[in-house]
């Protein structure tokens, strides 16, 4: 890290951190435009939900209740149990954005995802001048904010050119696999992770509820994993 | 398709974006803006250290038993194979970038493999 930090290098710097993650952000907006068009919505709809909800595995799992005809409260409420993970970034990067104006918060606020938070939330704890940091943040989302809408009109207008057997819809899984398994870093992570599988692939319940229920049922295992001393 | 129906799933459609939309700026800025001053009570800290393991494992796993969207008893063995070996370099690797390349690499090889 250069001694000498502004606006401009820490922006920049976060630009370059994007860099890495192009090979994962591009398949899996291409993915998210694609599965909203299969899903039945225009082009125009698929776009908007790029950029108004801009959090892509609730847009997917959106486009595939939507799909199978689930009704509109029990999407979003999927949807937002989904996003509950966002809850707990801010709650462990808003030390870091306190003294920012609320228009800064506002901005990141919308611009928070999972691969930029876990590279800014590293940045954050190194050291050095700390009083433009939040410039690294701004630069790492709109990287990701930028790259996220070229992929996803990409999948809504090319997707469906690309043939079925290339199997590009398992990418979603592959990069979800690539979040989640880091973060199984003890027993009570593990095993809240394995009641939240077993308990998606086996319940058969009305409404398309499987997920938030799967999700409450792999929460509740964790905590009383917890409580048994599992959680070191 | 008659244009009345249309019009509905067309408002359906904006209805859940935009609710969406809501709920995902809220779940992001909440903690932001108030827990500068605030603190989130340790019991729902602690619940939320498990929903990503149990959401995303959740999202996961039905996409390799059932990759049609639909219940069979016959799971896809490439993908689940797959899912293995992207566990695999995920846990030792804790790369995007390789989980990815290296799972689509492994799916295809299968594909071809069992063709």
């Amino acid at each position: 890290m250069s001694q000498v930090s502004n606006e401009r290098s820490e922006f920049a710097a976060g630009v370059r951190a994007f860099i890495p993650m192009l090979m994962a952000i591009v398949p899996f907006g291409m993915v998210c435009g694609a599965a909203a068009i299969a899903a039945g919505m225009t082009p125009w709809q698929a776009f908007a939900m790029s950029w108004i909800i801009f959090a892509g595995s609730s847009q997917i799992v959106a486009a595939q209740l939507f799909a199978s005809g689930a009704p509109i409260l029990v999407i979003i409420c999927t949807a937002a149990v989904v996003n509950l993970r966002f809850m707990m970034y801010g709650a462990s990067i808003a030390p870091h954005l306190a003294s920012l104006s609320k228009r800064w918060q506002f901005l990141l606020s919308y611009l928070l995802v999972d691969l930029a938070y876990a590279v800014a939330i590293l940045h954050y704890m190194e050291q050095g001048e700390r009083k433009y940091r939040h410039w690294f943040l701004l630069g790492i989302s709109i990287a990701t904010w930028a790259c996220w809408q070229i992929a996803t009109l990409f999948g809504i207008f090319l997707g469906s050119l690309i043939p079925q057997d290339w199997s590009l819809d398992f990418i979603i899984p592959l990069t979800f696999i690539a979040i989640v398994v880091p973060l199984l870093s003890n027993r009570a992570m593990l095993l809240a992770s394995i009641a939240g599988g077993i308990a998606s692939v086996l319940l058969v319940l009305p409404l398309q509820l499987n997920l938030i229920a799967a999700a409450m049922i792999g929460v509740s295992a964790g905590l009383l994993a917890e409580k048994l001393g599992w959680a070191k | 398709m008659n244009p009345a129906g249309n019009e509905a799933s067309a408002l359906i459609i904006w209805t859940i974006i935009i609710g969406i939309g809501l709920t995902t700026f809220a779940t992001r800025f909440v903690p932001i803006a108030l827990l500068s001053r605030l603190e989130l009570p340790t019991w729902l800290k602690r619940a939320l250290t498990y929903v990503p393991p149990a959401v995303m494992t959740a999202i996961i796993t039905p996409a390799l038993f059932f990759p049609g969207g639909t219940p069979t008893i016959a799971l896809d063995a490439p993908r689940l194979a797959a899912a293995t070996v992207a566990a695999v370099v995920a846990w030792r690797t804790r790369s995007v970038l390789w989980t990815v390349i290296l799972g689509m690499g492994a799916l295809w090889g299968l594909q071809v493999l069992l063709r």
